[in-house]
């Protein structure tokens, strides 16, 4: 056992190494989201403005847990040298909505119940006295100043249980009748997966399995009387149990012992979880939706958090312009011109190979064309399970296009459009500052209609709560997301393409600087089928610009690169 | 009875209600180790009267793709950065294959001699993708209350030909032949904040530098070998006052890439509030922030303004509507934002979306944004 692996430092720095070794053992854990995860961790929240406090989530247990350091001190073992011996306070907060509520402290109840809960275990600091109710266990920390041996231990009761002798009256009746318990908390059990979570995570650091102890000891029974006095029973007995993981030597536990073979309620993480293969993500949209800008800042999200991710983009038309917006930003693999639900389902393979072998990150996404239709994507993705796990397929939908005004909300699902919002797990409502409330709320209902297991997120310039992705994730598995679903068609029915419905790329040059009115009319003459164009020109008086036109909205901005790239214009029947 | 609609239904908030009255208060045997309420230290470290920052260079590296590439080819995070085959530490035999000894070998010649250019040449040959690396660098100038003047070098970037090249833009490399500049802040261990320190120990050599007390053994080494001859202070856990107004912090955290601790810069601006000064935040804005607010004692009880790279939280929040940086400092009711490097463009164009506070740039010197604070910029507080 090596303190080193967690702490690069003696002991005796501060009054608070027990500290600095926990927030070292959890930060490691999350270099990795994927190894976080896989141990078991599903959130936490650190907080410094009272005492070092933590709360978090783990697999496994809807609770948050508190995690509150209270003190060290150095001490002299026999046998065992100099320590220093860490204590943590362990708290659970149960959702307010949660039966479990029901046998906690009524204290722990009312404060549970009261509209400030949610907020008060966010911003937990350890020192809130509002919170003690829920103080049910204790976490020790062990540590040699050799810096070989360290220990973690769990004490908590099997049931905290306090019985009022005299009854709790009021007006109605009887709250808690005399002799009953006023309350009733299994703690170490649900203290049990936060432990193991939290010794699963020393014991891959220090690289060594630890030995498990189980202590068990009696604690008298506690009575609460109605003077409000407290006193313990003289023949009644509760159970105080103490689970303990040992790394290198350490004193035992107390009470009587027996070794355990294994961390009890330790997390086994499921095959997505553990990322054997990457996983892939299909983003879909219709043309001029906001799938790239909504990547762009999906990627921002990610990168931020190290979770790097690697982008393949497929652009309908001889057009490079996304992956012109996105030089710098991560490893881009472009594939040919073509649609890859229909004509490219032979080129995926061996970009995905490309990109796996450049870049091999855990996840990646796939930027279909506006045109693409998930449904095809999804039988092609069956079969390259061998290079990739499935992910989420997230659609980003226009609401502005959807909500043109005096058209009705439905009015465009049909074919592959209605195909990318029925197969979505994901649905980016984009744009949704370009219309009003109402519209919103009635294209949002209408979504629901089409799709009621997707989740739908309303978005501006493309930016989400982003961690909604994971948790939506975490919620469903892999199996159970919308879109791995079997695929039902009917008889003579088809996935639609774009072929189906005539949809035909044209691309455009200029020998001259364009003005405004130019590019204006040249939309305009391609016709009511026009859905979308793109492409680097140049603007009179601006320079290179990028274009970008959809759903009747023109956007045009300073382009980051001098390179001219074709104006491509995207629809049915162009004219012009 | 049913306790929860009773409870429901008696008047009740969070504080002392109908059952607190009742004198049924907690008794959990665990309640032993029950604490007072901590209240805050304020230490009080001062004040000064202004802060200057110079961006001197905030691209660490050119392209994320070739970073990231970089990354994921070595064998991810937890690799140990030495060992990469980047430059400075290149020993020619491939990514993720690197040792520091073996590049140092090659090099040190030339960084003895003052010759950093042949030097990185020599790294370019056996490093993979030298020509990224850019390094996170700037000039902290304290204004005191008599109106004396003090400079920190804060950082020291990584490609040595161009940090070279940015200290020359901003006249640094002779501030720090002159003696002009008081100290070098090393904030952390990385390569892009740390592994052009040579240029620094060429033009200063006796310069005081600080550096959190966690270094590995690697760059302890490097601080000897590039020259350094001066004063080296190895800072603790916790408050570093370095002057009346300023004080470092060293946060103990594990950073990926086998780095340990960071160091994050405070100053107490006088009937204006605290500023701060970050590397790259790794320990969190949230425990950064919150650090502040209980262990420090400044004016206003405001937290003014902010420069540099911001890392929300090392972890997932177990709420994720909540797991937004935007979010987080939302809190802090901040008034002046110069945020840059590992910030990402993204999420400044999103404080810029939002109506946050922040400072912007000119978009020069191979910064990709005028969204924050580029190469060259200066920010200064109060603004």
């Amino acid at each position: 056992m090596k303190l080193e692996k967690i702490l690069p430092r003696a002991l005796g720095d501060s009054d608070s190494d027990c500290a600095s070794i926990f927030t070292s053992l959890i930060m490691a854990a999350h270099f990795e989201r994927t190894r976080a995860r896989a141990l078991g961790w599903r959130g936490v929240r650190p907080c410094a403005s009272s005492h070092p406090a933590w709360t978090c989530r783990v697999a496994g247990s809807d609770h948050v847990f508190g995690i509150r350091f209270d003190g060290e001190r150095r001490e002299q073992i026999p046998g065992y040298g100099p320590f220093l011996r860490g204590r943590f306070s362990l708290f659970i907060f149960p959702p307010a909505q949660s039966p479990l509520l029901d046998v906690f402290p009524l204290d722990a109840m009312r404060v549970a119940l009261s509209p400030e809960y949610e907020h008060a275990v966010r911003e937990f600091s350890g020192g809130e006295a509002h919170l003690q109710p829920f103080l049910l266990g204790a976490l020790g920390m062990d540590v040699s100043f050799a810096g070989n041996a360290l220990s973690l231990t769990l004490e908590a009761p099997a049931r905290h249980r306090v019985i009022c002798a005299d009854g709790i009256a009021v007006d109605q009746g009887w709250l808690v009748a005399p002799g009953e318990a006023e309350c009733d908390v299994p703690a170490f059990s649900l203290f049990l997966r936060l432990f193991s979570v939290l010794a699963a995570t020393a014991e891959e650091q220090l690289g060594e399995k630890p030995r498990i102890l189980l202590g068990r000891s009696d604690m008298p029974r506690r009575l609460f009387h109605a003077d409000a006095s407290m006193a313990e029973s003289e023949t009644e007995k509760e159970t105080l149990l103490c689970l303990a993981a040992c790394f290198g030597p350490c004193p035992a536990v107390e009470g009587e012992i027996r070794a355990l073979r294994a961390l009890p309620a330790r997390h086994r993480p499921e095959e997505l979880e553990q990322r054997l293969r990457p996983v892939l993500h299909v983003l879909t949209g219709f043309l001029g939706a906001g799938k790239t800008t909504f990547l762009r800042r999906w990627l921002d999200f990610l990168h931020g958090r190290e979770r790097y991710t690697g982008v393949i983009q497929n652009e309908f038309g001889k057009v490079e312009l996304d992956a012109t917006l996105m030089k710098g930003d991560t490893l881009v693999e472009a594939l040919d011109e073509g649609c890859v639900c229909c004509s490219l389902a032979d080129s995926l393979r061996p970009g995905l190979e490309r990109i796996i072998s450049a870049m091999p990150a855990e996840q990646f996404v796939l930027e279909t064309t506006g045109l693409a239709n998930p449904a095809n994507i999804m039988e092609e993705l069956g079969n390259l399970r061998d290079l990739v796990t499935p992910g989420l397929v997230i659609t980003v939908a226009d609401a502005l296009d959807l909500c043109r005004p005096g058209q009705d909300p439905g009015r465009e699902d049909t074919g592959i459009r209605l195909a990318q919002l029925q197969k979505a797990d994901v649905i980016i409502l984009n744009k949704c500052d370009a219309v009003e409330a109402a519209a919103l709320e009635a294209l949002t209902d209408h979504l629901h209609s089409l799709n009621t297991r997707a989740l739908i997120l309303h978005a501006r310039f493309g930016n989400i709560p982003f961690g909604e992705l994971d948790a939506w994730i975490d919620a469903h598995g892999e199996t159970r997301l919308p879109s791995h679903s079997p695929r039902l068609m009917r008889m003579g029915e088809h996935a639609a393409t774009h072929a189906d419905e005539g949809y035909e790329a044209r691309a455009v040059s200029f020998d001259h600087p364009l003005s405004l009115p130019e590019l204006k009319e040249i939309l305009s003459k391609a016709g009511p089928g026009l859905c979308r164009a793109k492409g680097i020109i140049a603007m009179e008086g601006e320079g290179p610009c990028v274009i970008q036109y959809a759903a009747g909205r023109l956007d045009i901005t300073p382009a980051p690169e001098e390179k001219p790239i074709d104006l491509v214009l995207i629809g049915t029947d162009l004219k012009g | 009875m049913n306790r929860r609609e009773f409870l429901k239904g008696a008047s009740l908030g969070i504080g002392a209600g109908a059952i607190g009255a009742m004198g049924l208060y907690s008794y959990t045997p665990m309640r032993k180790a029950f604490l007072p309420e901590v209240h805050r230290q304020m230490t009080d470290f001062g004040v000064c009267k202004s802060v200057k920052v110079t961006n001197i260079s905030e691209t660490s590296w050119f392209d994320n793709g070739v970073f990231m590439t970089n990354v994921t080819g070595a064998g991810g995070l937890l690799v140990d950065q030495y060992t990469y085959n980047w430059a400075p530490f290149g020993n020619g035999k491939g990514i993720g294959k690197g040792t520091y000894q073996d590049g140092l070998a090659k090099i040190k010649p030339y960084i003895q001699k003052g010759d950093l250019h042949e030097a990185w040449a020599i790294a370019k040959e056996n490093s993979v993708d030298a020509d990224n690396a850019g390094g996170f660098s700037c000039l902290v100038e304290i204004e005191a209350m008599d109106g004396t003047k003090t400079k920190y070098l804060f950082d020291c970037g990584w490609n040595y030909d161009w940090m070279e090249e940015s200290f020359k833009r901003e006249g640094i490399d002779n501030m720090l032949a002159n003696g002009e500049i008081a100290g070098f802040i090393q904030t952390h261990e990385h390569m892009d904040h740390y592994w052009a320190f040579p240029v620094v120990a060429k033009y200063a050599p006796n310069i005081h530098i600080y550096t959190p007390n966690t270094f590995y053994p690697e760059g302890k080494d490097y601080i000897k070998a590039a020259g350094h001859v001066g004063k080296w202070t190895e800072v603790k856990k916790g408050l570093y006052p370095l002057q009346p107004g300023v004080a470092l912090y060293q946060f103990e955290c594990p950073i990926i890439f086998r780095v340990f601790g960071e160091m994050s810069l405070y100053c107490n601006v006088k009937d204006v509030g605290l500023v701060s000064i970050t590397g790259c935040c790794h320990q969190g804005i949230i425990l950064f922030a919150d650090t502040a607010y209980k262990e420090l004692q400044y004016e206003k009880d405001k937290f003014y303004g902010l420069y540099g790279g911001l890392h929300i939280s090392p972890f997932d929040d177990w709420d994720p509507k909540y797991d937004d940086l935007v979010i987080g400092l939302k809190k802090w009711n901040l008034e002046r934002v110069g945020c840059n490097h590992c910030t990402g463009l993204i999420t400044a164009q999103k404080f810029v979306d939002v109506g946050y506070p922040v400072v912007k740039g000119t978009a020069r010197f191979r910064s990709k944004t005028t969204n924050y604070l580029g190469n060259g910029d200066i920010i200064t507080f109060p603004g």
